[in-house]
């Protein structure tokens, strides 16, 4: 037996329709969060618990970045941990299947106040999330000493206490149970700093030097962040729940000031990358970690009363500065990078098997995704959250600015999703030029 | 004469310098100085393949005898290392023919390429090597420094 990792398989990469099927659907069911406020309009703002807002919002957390999230993780653990197959063939499936049947069963249930949608959602969701988090754990196990492995494993157990609370709040909703709305910042808390940003964190030490070529973060920060990160929120938790005021706005805070020295470090790394090139994920990630500080420095403000967190346009500009312009900027820029490299992979890998390398020429990154069509994307992007941001301020006196903020969402989602086909039809082209001269 | 006898800090330090040659090269090829970019591309190249060779003739060879696997990680890293080569190749007509589009296209092919494969490298294969390797890790160093 080899020390260290001797069980780990760099030929477990899955079958690229795996994680690419979730890469393509998620756009799209993240653009229906503009439909649903390009049809319900301002009356979406009234408060931070109207069931557009709450089933828009989830469209994008589970729609868009959960499902992209979950389709990564598949990808990833199994090069890294050496997990068995089944994990690929099976639980990826399911999940995605969970998640892209039951996001939209949840948000029609909210925005229409259907019972049994809600139900059906939380009942599907809670299947697809909990197979899912079952089947990671156990394979994360083996990739502990990996500092992305730990940080995946601490993101997916925050997962777990989102989708439980998240699940308990729908049960609520179709009448099977009490409504704790006093719980909903544990579920908000534990959902943007534990499952999302815990992920970002994770896989950030591994793909922003690697596809940014920026320098490695520092030792220190890679070993103790996640963990650092996880105690706070627990210690928040904690305070939170039992009342212990000081002791709950001590975990807040360490919150903020972990995820804000993470996103300045991110951002210093970004300052000193060794390309110079202009590249639309580093501008993702730029409004991303911006987004991130900004969003933290707001909780850190509401903690020690300077910001009133609690008011209504507040509440919602925060929301959609830590989900939009922190969750859905990161991973726009990271399809960028990991849909034309999955496909141009796969095409090299199917030009080495069938010893065809030199003969048959198929396209290359910038090929598979022509620059220009993501750098206007990124446009119509900083427009859509422009628009989002101003939106809480404007509903009441602008009576048709959400419903254009909705109508940018959809566009800025679409045309990622367009953009993300485009590689795959290309992809499809070179396929076919190699199938036919295996047949020739 | 390298200063480390250790495998993953001598093998970084020459996968930070390539990265370093072909951002240069990169670099030029964008604000259309052909000259500066066939210079840097050259020793980009140059780097690259002395680097492949040292792993596939010296590195390698030692890691399978020692560990009996000459199926595992290393048969992966030479295949990806064939990848690299026909990707270096398409960078080498595109310099020739002075092709920016290609050119940066091959690149940033190139970059993603080897970015993943010395993440391998660097997190798993050459940490595997100085363990199973121990004694032998500062002599394989410096034989592959003379290569």
């Amino acid at each position: 037996m080899l020390p260290g990792g001797g069980n780990l398989r760099y030929d477990r990469m899955p079958p690229l329709w795996v994680p690419l099927r979730a890469f393509l659907v998620a756009p799209f069911l993240g653009a229906t969060a503009g439909v649903v406020l390009a049809s319900a309009g301002s009356r979406t703002m009234d408060n931070r618990f109207t069931g557009e807002l709450l089933g828009g919002l989830h469209l994008l957390t589970l729609g868009f970045l959960t499902l992209v999230m979950v389709g990564a993780i598949v990808q990833v653990l199994p090069v890294v941990t050496g997990m068995n197959v089944p994990f690929t063939a099976l639980v990826g499936p399911l999940t995605q299947a969970g998640l892209v049947l039951g996001v939209p069963a949840m948000a029609w249930g909210l925005a229409q106040g259907s019972g049994p949608a809600a139900g059906v959602g939380a009942v599907v969701l809670g299947t697809g999330l909990g197979i899912f988090t079952a089947s990671v754990l156990v394979g994360a196990w083996g990739a502990r000493r990996n500092v992305t492995g730990r940080a995946m494993a601490l993101a997916v157990v925050s997962l777990v206490v989102v989708a439980g609370l998240g699940v308990s709040f729908l049960a609520g909703h179709a009448g099977w149970g009490p409504l704790r709305r006093d719980l909903t910042d544990v579920h908000l808390g534990w959902a943007l700093a534990g499952w999302i940003a815990l992920l970002v964190i994770g896989v950030s030490f591994q793909v922003v030097p690697m596809f940014q070529v920026t320098p490695a973060y520092p030792r220190l920060m890679q070993e103790i962040l996640p963990a650092a990160l996880f105690a706070s929120l627990v210690l928040w938790t904690v305070g939170r729940i039992q009342s212990v005021g000081p002791i709950a706005d001590l975990g807040v805070l360490l919150v903020c000031a972990l995820l804000t020295g993470y996103g300045g470090t991110t951002l210093w790394l970004q300052a000193h990358r060794r390309r110079k090139l202009r590249d639309v994920t580093t501008d993702c990630w730029r409004v991303g970690m911006v987004s991130l500080v900004v969003a933290s420095l707001m909780v850190a403000a509401g903690t020690v009363g300077l910001l009133d967190l609690g008011e209504t346009r507040m509440s919602i500009t925060f929301g959609l500065v830590a989900v939009f312009g922190f969750g859905v900027s990161v991973v726009t820029g990271m399809l960028y990078k990991i849909v034309p490299f999955l496909s141009w992979l796969h095409l090299q890998n199917l030009l080495t098997e069938s010893h065809l390398m030199g003969q048959v020429k198929i396209r290359n990154m910038r090929q598979l995704l022509p620059v220009t069509g993501p750098q206007n994307q990124f446009v119509a992007h900083l427009v859509a959250y422009a628009m989002l941001v101003a939106a809480p301020w404007l509903a009441a006196d602008l009576g048709g600015w959400v419903r254009w903020a909705g109508v940018a969402l959809i566009v800025d989602l679409s045309w990622l999703g367009f953009e993300l086909l485009g590689v795959v039809s290309r992809h499809g082209e070179d396929r076919a030029l190699i199938e036919n001269h295996l047949r020739t | 004469m390298s200063d480390t006898s250790s495998i993953t800090e001598y093998m970084t330090a020459q996968h930070k310098e390539c990265d370093r040659l072909l951002a240069r090269a990169e670099h030029a090829a964008a604000a259309g100085d052909w000259d500066t970019a066939r210079a840097e591309f050259e020793a980009f190249d140059a780097l690259t393949r002395l680097h492949l060779r040292r792993e596939e003739e010296i590195l390698f060879p030692a890691f399978e005898e020692r560990t009996g696997m000459t199926t595992g990680p290393t048969a992966v890293m030479r295949m990806e290392h064939e990848q690299m080569r026909a990707v270096l190749d398409d960078m080498a007509a595109a310099v020739r023919n002075r092709d920016s589009d290609t050119y940066l296209g091959e690149s940033e092919t190139s970059m993603i390429l080897t970015q993943q494969h010395n993440m391998k490298e660097e997190q798993i294969l050459y940490g595997m090597s100085d363990q199973v390797l121990g004694d032998l890790a500062a002599e394989l160093v410096s034989r592959m420094d003379e290569a």
